[in-house]
């Protein structure tokens, strides 16, 4: 479709070399064509460009011309603590997109949650590769679907019973580890009726590594479910992420969104929620932080299919230095749709005179009894307010951080469960002072 | 008289005729075969007795043209044009270059009498509107030329700008819009015909409205008409445009340019009320009006005012937008977009912030009937050197029925941290609470809604001078005639 | 002649009756009260009065002077002379009170086949009904209830109403959400407006407003028919008593 980069990029190398890898694991055949289909989907489809739409303001050029390689080993012997969710919570841990049962541990997980992965997987779970996704699909595709396939290292599979409901969070770590290694993972998430949990997902690698990661969820809710859904991605600041959550929502059910990205030199998280039925409520929100030269994209799509359901939106970024943040979100409500209350809001803070923001929230609106309303707003931090801190003795500095704490406290505010949204809300404030105010550069 | 004084007046409006412009003068034309090349391009420039650069111009763009694709990001959907099926000039005979209105064929003054736009200086609102009536590919007169000649207002078509005033068409035209700007403004710059001219010297208020009525009447042809509106220093004008067509069963194309220039401290203020034929309830016909104005604010604390009420047109296409590059100077966009039964509007503006303390508002209404979609598309972007810019931006749609679509797309890019950007928007419907309402209090569920709507629009229809809001109100009520069953 | 008259009025609301059997007679120049507990269908006789959307009448009449109102749309109710005192009056963005209300003068005119009243005579009219009931027009100048205050918003409808001069006016609990003060004053100006020749009906939960506005009959309403009718003695008496008789459940 659009293909300003020939297939002779490097990175197209190593997505041959992924996709023709033997199949291993003794997974037969089925997961070569999987990556087969991906391959020529992706090459179908092109590497995406700023001409598409909805890669408007992200350019995978510097990408398509690195040259990334499998990862020679998943040999790990300890976890990069210092860059994942400090949680006390049974974890699964991927290293380089594979399932590493040494460092997971589910032994408090209770008996309502099954976990699978490929190599103990059933002949359903393999259905769910294939399954056709009805949601509308935009012009240009699904680029990261297809590039994840291509190369998919690793599966789990998340069932949660019916009515299963619990307090403890369950934790998925992904580690990319080694100099240019390329991986993808996927997740499917069955959450049974009435049931609530929520999960946590760690995407961070181990220093000094540089990597490509791919992570694509597909997320089926049920009826009466509640699921929370919080997302930390800090990978290391040399290391491409781009991700896709593709959930399906029914009725009365509640999806919790939340991703804090602050990692990688390049990100794109991509949530795309469809609500099938009347009476669900969808929220998906985010907070980012771009130092350096980092490029971070949020981009969203909330679909109405049914009629009565309530969604929001909430993106808050802060950037600084060189950083470019994108937000595109869109809301779509179809004719049958009525009585949606959907909104909106992004907000970005720009810190510095070379930080750039690209905000674009988009409304499609098909049925008339809608309440749908969205904002953006764009800007420095309130002169009026550093002086209010200032007058009260506090200095510029601290003023200045506090505020910055603030604004993003707002965002944070918004997650459901408490446990994190006071974990995340420590991770924010050390973050801040780590990267933000406590530098050499005396920033 | 206020709006407000006028609701009455628009109420018995209610009961004209679907579109009261539809009818077509019968008039000797003399027209260019139809097709687009080289030859039809030098044909117009030849019957416009044109220098050798515009000609140039018009080829440059027109090869150009041939190496572009029409765009297809707008959320509008029609039929593919043919372009060679179509005449690319149409002038009535024999009124090439009237000299006083007295010259001007009886049938075509007979024609804007009908739409409501006497072309006799008396009868005009008490002198404060000079009319330049655009037919089809030519200007058929203006009024007022000898009194605003005396101030030193150039107001005339930019068929005799050219010939009287080269030097100066020739340092603006096409330096806000470059002839390879895009598919439509690139095809206008081959081919357009006629238009308006207007140059306002330094330090005047130019004291009357300027105006003109583009009337399309001939079959199969289409409309090019080029606008260069340049204010100079401390300069002001109000400029108001006017459109209509006959009622026709096949689509006509309609591809202007507008530009606009404002030096330091000039202000333009620019009004549209655009009432092309829009087809009838089942989408047959109507004009597609794909149209490219831009404004440039150059000098400092100038200012570009864009006020626009789009009711016709089969699909539109069209985003005013200002670039404002001197510092402290402001843009501003008031829209209205009303579509009813099959129309489709995709509209907005840009706002460019280049300059210092630069600042935009954008209002925008959509209204969406019938099957219509009704879309808003802007960009504001803040460029590094826009210190202080600010930008406020409110859309807002109002649904009226459950088959038609409101959709709001605004990009907004800003590389300057101390830049403000805001942005706003709602959906919503006419409430079953206030239709009962206003109709406990007596009115009719049509004048209702025509009352509901127009409060709806209010702050872009304060902005439009007084003489075009009385027609703009009525205009609203009509359009969304046989929207609520 | 009656003004109103409506017999064994029966109307749903969706799926469920809330009018079973309504019977009243109003003769021009009487005000009637209909008071009743909460959800007994007072709102509901309002609406249905009115002529408002999903207000199903199933069975019996209402006649109107002799026409049959239940055929009328609302508009058309409106300018044979119905005026509802909404309890909860409409915001309507965007659209000042005097156009507002003028849209409504003409549209009751020209229903009349008469003349429309140009905007100076109409201006000079509501000056004059203002004046008469101590109020400003100044609210007639912002959008109709933006922004009003409780008591702003039933003064409006009050002034509207004088401007509209009604046969009939029904004032659906004027009173709630309203203090002493206010209410006095909105009470001050429905009796400015009491005439010989005009009906009123007052919809209230409350015996206080008939402190200040004086019926001449009571009817109280109570799982949706009339329970009891009576004088003004009547409100006294629920007002010591309570609707626990007529409620279904004491």
């Amino acid at each position: 479709m659009n293909t300003s980069i020939g297939p002779a990029a490097p990175f197209n190398d190593f997505i041959d070399s992924a996709s023709g890898e033997s199949a291993h694991e003794n997974l037969g055949e089925w997961l070569s064509e999987i990556k087969e289909k991906g391959r020529d989907e992706f090459y179908k489809l092109g590497w995406p460009s700023p001409k598409l739409e909805s890669w408007r303001y992200t350019n995978l050029n510097k990408l398509a011309k690195t040259q990334f390689r499998l990862p020679q080993t998943t040999e790990l012997d300890k976890l990069p603590c210092h860059n994942i969710i400090p949680i006390d919570a049974p974890r699964i841990v991927l290293i380089n997109g594979k399932l590493k049962r040494e460092l997971s541990d589910l032994s408090e997980i209770g008996e309502g949650i099954f976990i699978n992965s490929f190599q103990d997987m059933r002949d359903e779970q393999r259905a769910l590769f294939c399954l056709a996704n009805h949601a509308i699909l935009p012009k240009e595709g699904l680029p990261i679907k297809a590039l994840n396939d291509a190369i998919l290292s690793g599966a789990l599979f998340i069932e949660i019973m019916p009515g299963w409901q619990s307090d403890v969070p369950l934790h998925i770590v992904s580690i990319g580890y080694g100099d240019h290694v390329g991986f993808s993972s996927k997740i499917f998430v069955s959450a049974g009726e009435n049931s609530q949990v929520n999960l946590l997902e760690t995407h961070a690698g181990d220093s000094g590594s540089t990597y490509f990661s791919s992570c694509v969820s597909n997320i089926d809710i049920k009826a009466g479910a509640r699921l929370g859904h919080y997302k930390f991605q800090n990978d290391t600041n040399t290391s491409t992420h781009l991700a896709l959550a593709q959930t399906s929502i029914e009725a009365d059910a509640v999806y919790d969104n939340f991703v804090m990205s602050v990692g990688g030199i390049l990100s794109r998280n991509e949530v795309r929620s469809l609500i099938t039925a009347p009476g669900v409520e969808c929220c998906v929100n985010g907070a980012y932080l771009g130092t350096s030269n980092q490029h971070i994209d949020n981009t969203t799509f909330i679909e109405h299919a049914a009629e009565g359901s309530k969604s929001r939106e909430v993106f808050k970024g802060v950037l600084a230095d060189h950083a470019k943040g994108v937000f595109q979100g869109k809301i779509f409500v179809h004719p049958e749709a009525q009585k949606t209350d959907g909104y909106q809001m992004n907000r970005a803070l720009l810190l510095s005179d070379k930080a750039e923001i690209d905000s674009k929230p988009e409304l499609e609106i098909y049925a008339d009894d809608v309440r749908c309303s969205h904002g953006a707003t764009v800007g420095e931090l309130e002169e009026e307010h550093l002086f209010y801190l200032k007058a009260r003795g506090i200095d510029a500095e601290s003023a200045r951080r506090l505020l910055v704490e603030g604004y993003l406290g707002e965002v944070i505010d918004e997650i459901q469960s408490q446990v994190i949204r006071e974990t995340l809300s420590k991770v924010a404030s050390d973050l801040l002072k780590k990267k933000l105010f406590e530098r050499s550069d005396g920033r | 008289m206020s709006i407000d004084a006028n609701t009455a007046d628009r109420v018995k409006e209610l009961e004209v005729d679907k579109y009261k412009y539809g009818f077509v003068t019968d008039i000797e034309m003399e027209t260019a075969p139809k097709g687009l090349n080289e030859d039809i391009i030098r044909f117009i420039s030849a019957k416009k007795e044109e220098p050798d650069w515009l000609l140039e111009w018009r080829l440059k763009a027109y090869r150009h043209w041939l190496t572009m694709d029409e765009p297809d990001w707008a959320k509008v959907g029609y039929d593919k044009i043919d372009y060679q099926d179509l005449h690319y000039y149409a002038a009535p005979k024999n009124i090439d270059r009237p000299k006083s209105l007295d010259e001007v064929d009886p049938e075509l003054l007979n024609t804007y009498e009908k739409l409501g736009i006497p072309l006799k200086e008396q009868e005009l609102l008490s002198g404060v509107v000079a009319v330049d009536a655009v037919f089809d590919s030519v200007s058929v007169a203006t009024t007022y030329k000898a009194k605003l000649t005396e101030m030193g207002v150039i107001f005339c078509s930019i068929s005799e700008a050219v010939r009287e005033y080269p030097e100066l068409v020739k340092k603006y035209i096409g330096s806000v819009v470059p002839y390879s700007d895009n598919y439509f403004a690139t095809l206008n710059s081959a081919v357009f015909t006629d238009g308006s001219f207007v140059y306002v010297p330094k330090g005047l208020r130019c004291p009357m409205e300027l105006s003109t009525y583009f009337r399309i009447n001939a079959e199969n042809t289409g409309q090019f008409e080029r606008t260069l509106i340049i204010a100079d220093d401390g300069a002001y004008v109000s400029y108001l445009e006017g459109c209509t067509a006959p009622q026709r069963d096949e689509n006509q194309l309609h591809a202007a340019v507008v530009e606009l220039v404002t030096l330091d401290n000039a202000e333009i203020k620019y009004s549209t009320v655009q009432n092309w034929y829009p087809g009838d309830e089942n989408g047959k016909g109507g004009i597609y009006n794909f149209v490219t104005k831009r404004g440039a604010c150059r000098g400092e604390n100038s200012k570009i005012s864009w006020t626009q009420v789009e009711t016709g047109s089969a699909v539109t296409w069209k985003y005013p937008s200002c670039i404002l590059q001197g510092d402290n100077s402001i843009g501003e966009f008031y829209s209205v977009a009303i579509t009813n039964n099959a129309q489709q509007a995709d509209t907005g503006t840009k706002m460019i912030h280049l300059g210092k303390n630069t600042r935009s508002t954008v209002i925008s209404k959509g209204i969406s009937a019938g099957r219509a979609d009704n879309t808003y598309r802007g960009l504001v972007k803040i460029l590094p050197r826009a210190e202080g810019a600010r930008n406020f931006t409110q859309c807002d749609s109002l649904l009226i029925g459950n088959k038609c679509g409101a959709h709001t797309v605004p990009y907004i890019e800003s590389r300057n941290p101390s830049a403000r950007v805001e942005h706003e928007a709602t959906t919503s419907k006419i409430s079953e609470d206030q239709m009962f309402y206003c109709m406990q209090r007596g009115l009719s569920s049509e004048a209702a809604v025509s009352l509901i709507v127009n409060g709806f629009c209010k702050e872009v229809m304060k902005e439009l001078p007084m003489e075009f809001a009385v027609e703009a109100q009525k205009l609203i009520g009509i359009s969304l005639e046989g929207s609520v069953g | 002649m009656s003004i109103l008259s409506i017999e064994n009025l029966h109307a749903n609301v969706g799926e469920t009756e809330i009018l079973r059997g309504i019977n009243l007679k109003i003769e021009p120049g009487e005000v009637h009260a209909v008071m009743g507990p909460n959800g007994s269908g007072k709102s509901t006789l309002s609406y249905v009065l009115a002529g408002r959307d999903g207000y199903c009448v199933t069975d019996g009449s209402v006649e109107f002077k002799d026409i049959d109102l239940l055929e009328l749309e609302a508009d058309e109710r409106a300018n044979e002379g119905v005026f509802l005192a909404f309890q909860y009056p409409v915001e309507v963005p965007g659209v000042t009170g005097m156009t507002f209300l003028r849209e409504a003068y003409n549209s009751r005119l020209r229903y009349e086949g008469k003349e429309e009243a140009d905007a100076m005579e109409f201006l000079k009219l509501v000056r004059s009904k203002a004046k008469d009931l101590n109020m400003s027009d100044d609210m007639l100048k912002r959008p109709v209830n933006v922004g009003f205050s409780g008591g702003e918003k039933k003064r409006n409808e009050i002034l509207q109403m004088a401007v509209l001069e009604p046969k009939l006016a029904i004032l659906d609990e004027t009173d709630s959400g309203l203090d002493i003060d206010a209410l006095k004053l909105v009470a001050d100006g429905v009796n400015a407006l009491r005439t010989n020749e005009r009906s009123m009906l007052i919809i209230t939960h409350y015996q206080r407003l008939l402190d200040y506005i004086k019926p001449d009959h009571v009817h109280v309403l109570a799982r949706g028919q009339i329970q009891r009718s009576g004088g003004k003695e009547l409100a006294l008496e629920l007002e010591a008593n309570g609707y626990a008789g007529f409620d279904g459940k004491g």
